[in-house]
């Protein structure tokens, strides 16, 4: 009888060995991942980084031989219409506009008269831009 | 006498068309003939040395650095069904139709406030005079202009015998415009229609709305970054004349928190400015001696223009108790004053720097320690010794200012109304993209100060 009850007993130790031996390996790392910062003293920023959430921009516009000279209003907008920029300028001339506006901006509007044209805003903080290209030369 | 007449005609009959036209036949043989009738000649000239008729309209040679030559035509109210036929081609020897000698004619239609690309965009490729014949894809009120333009070779290119279906017709621009101050901007477009000195606002960020400046102020020192420690909504207006130039510049400032107990200044410097660029501002929030301000409101002893907006925060809210403003939910909100400054420029100036320029804060009425945005300049007041102390890595060598050895900063500027953090709340903690922005080099979330979806902030850690 001792027999059978030891032997029953190191049968129950061994399988609980086995099965517990057969478990994944418990992961030892933390919850919290150290390359995650925790406060904002662990954040490592680049040193040219932009800190504001506004970018500067240049846009360089080319004027087109169109019209006769007359001046009419320039907008820059942004797609929601709102005006950010009003200048008093002939289609052919060349102008440049310095703008400043929300860095998760990406496209602003051109208006010239009820000529109007998209602009795509990109890393670069320069723009060239005109309205029409003259044929292919 | 009659060519002129002639070519002056503008109910003639077109073929065995009833239709009016408007033609030029250039036969009056100088600008000044046509002129009176609204048309316009750039580059232009009119060549009696060609075989078409005595006189053709000529441009000069279509080189690479010729630029453009053009001729404008009246306004002409044109039919439905409208057509304009011409003559044109090239003169001079040496054509070459390849892409180095291209020459190219370009017509559009312009209209009162628009113009129409195009009717016609079309390289040459004979020397041959040609007739050519375009339908006009609109009606009313249009002007044509024809603009060519080359490279390589010096061929000119002539027109003639122009002629445009329709009346013509008085400029439309002219008859509705009402100019009151005489600046050469319409009144329905001028902002300041009887200042001959203004024509427009430009506000930033917008007319409606304000960005936020939020900052620690224990510089050189770290703090505990929830950004509240001074609370800044600001809009600027920088008013233009007729010549796209600054006049004026508007700034309007409300203080939305005061999250900690130093009495701090705050004022602008304008790092495209000099003292004597400003001839007035009105509308400073001054009641102490923190500041010497000169005549004219900048601050004395600067190189650059420097503006003092308040001395104390506390000339322009108004507690509702318990410590702190407007950092800690239980204490209540209050109601600051609006400071509205108008700084009048000496002399119209093309360029003022980027808004919001270079905002400080002084700290807790110390006038020689300065608080400012990552990366901009201080005054010349400032006590330089301390710069690269305690926590602060700024090295003028090489640009760097108010920022720590991990390149942080004390301040924060937003574009937007920010919701800034309870008091002692870190940033990161109240923002949960913050830090992904930051550690992205500003490539994801750009927007992490917004409210757009539940993942982008812990609403229990900021002051609303």
């Amino acid at each position: 009888m001792k027999t059978n009850v030891f032997k029953v007993l190191s049968f129950t130790v061994f399988t609980f060995l086995s099965a517990v031996s057969c478990e994944m390996p418990e992961d030892t790392t933390s919850d919290v991942d150290t390359n995650i910062p925790q406060k904002f003293t662990d954040i490592e920023a680049n040193s040219d980084f932009n800190w504001s959430t506004a970018k500067n921009y240049t846009i360089h516009i080319a004027g087109v031989p169109l019209g006769s000279g007359e001046k009419r209003q320039f907008l820059v907008k942004t797609e929601d219409d709102k005006v950010i920029r009003k200048m008093n300028v002939a289609i052919s001339e060349d102008f440049s506009i310095n703008i400043r506006v929300q860095s998760k901006i990406e496209t602003l509007i051109l208006s010239w008269a009820n000529f109007e044209k998209e602009i795509t805003l990109g890393a670069n903080n320069t723009i060239n831009f005109t309205f029409l290209e003259l044929g292919n030369l | 006498m009659k060519k002129i007449i002639l070519s002056l005609s503008i109910c003639v009959l077109f073929s065995s068309s009833l239709f009016p036209q408007v033609v030029n036949d250039f036969e009056g043989g100088d600008e000044d003939s046509y002129t009176s009738d609204c048309w316009e000649f750039n580059g232009v000239f009119f060549d009696d040395s060609n075989s078409i008729g005595t006189y053709a309209m000529s441009t000069g040679p279509l080189t690479d650095d010729a630029g453009v030559y053009s001729i404008i035509t009246p306004w002409v109210d044109i039919p439905t069904n409208g057509v304009v036929s011409f003559k044109t081609g090239l003169i001079n020897s040496n054509f070459g139709s390849d892409e180095n000698n291209a020459k190219e004619l370009s017509v559009f239609l312009l209209s009162e406030d628009s113009f129409t690309p195009l009717l016609l965009d079309e390289k040459y490729t004979t020397s041959e005079l040609q007739d050519k014949s375009i339908q006009i894809p609109t009606t009313g009120l249009h002007r044509l202009q024809f603009v060519w333009y080359g490279k390589g070779s010096s061929n000119r290119a002539v027109l003639d015998d122009l002629s445009i279906s329709g009346e013509l017709s008085s400029d439309p621009c002219e008859e509705d415009i009402t100019d009151s101050d005489g600046d050469t901007v319409p009144d329905d477009e001028d902002d300041y229609p009887d200042d001959p000195n203004k024509a427009y606002d430009n506000f930033y960020p917008g007319e409606n709305s304000f960005n936020t400046l939020a900052y620690e102020d224990l510089w050189p020192s770290q703090g505990d970054y929830d950004f509240n420690d001074l609370v800044v909504d600001y809009r600027f207006n920088e008013i233009t004349n007729a010549n796209n130039a600054v006049v004026e510049i508007v700034a309007v400032f409300y203080v939305r928190a005061v999250g900690g107990s130093f009495d701090n200044g705050f004022a602008i410097q304008f790092d495209d400015l000099l003292p004597s660029d400003i001839a007035f501002v009105n509308g400073q929030a001054i009641t102490g001696n923190l500041y010497n301000i000169d005549a004219n409101g900048t601050e004395a002893n600067q190189t650059k223009a420097v503006i003092p907006v308040f001395d104390s925060a506390e000339n322009v809210i108004n507690r509702v108790g318990g410590s702190m403003y407007n950092t800690i939910p239980t204490n209540g909100t209050g109601i600051s004053d609006t400071i509205t400054m108008v700084i009048g420029l000496s002399s119209p100036k093309a360029f003022v720097g980027y808004a919001p320029y270079n905002p400080f804060l002084i700290k807790n009425q110390q006038r020689n320690i300065e608080v400012h945005l990552a990366d901009k300049v201080p005054t010349d007041l400032i006590d330089v010794e301390l710069l690269g102390t305690n926590n602060d890595d700024s090295n003028p060598g090489l640009g760097k200012y108010y920022k720590n050895v991990n390149n942080l900063p004390w301040a924060l500027d937003v574009a937007s109304t920010f919701e800034y953090p309870i008091e002692n709340a870190d940033i990161i903690d109240a923002y949960l993209n913050f830090e992904l922005w930051a550690q992205s080099n500003g490539t994801n979330f750009t927007d992490w100060y917004t409210n757009t979806t539940s993942e982008y902030r812990n609403s229990a850690l900021i002051f609303q």
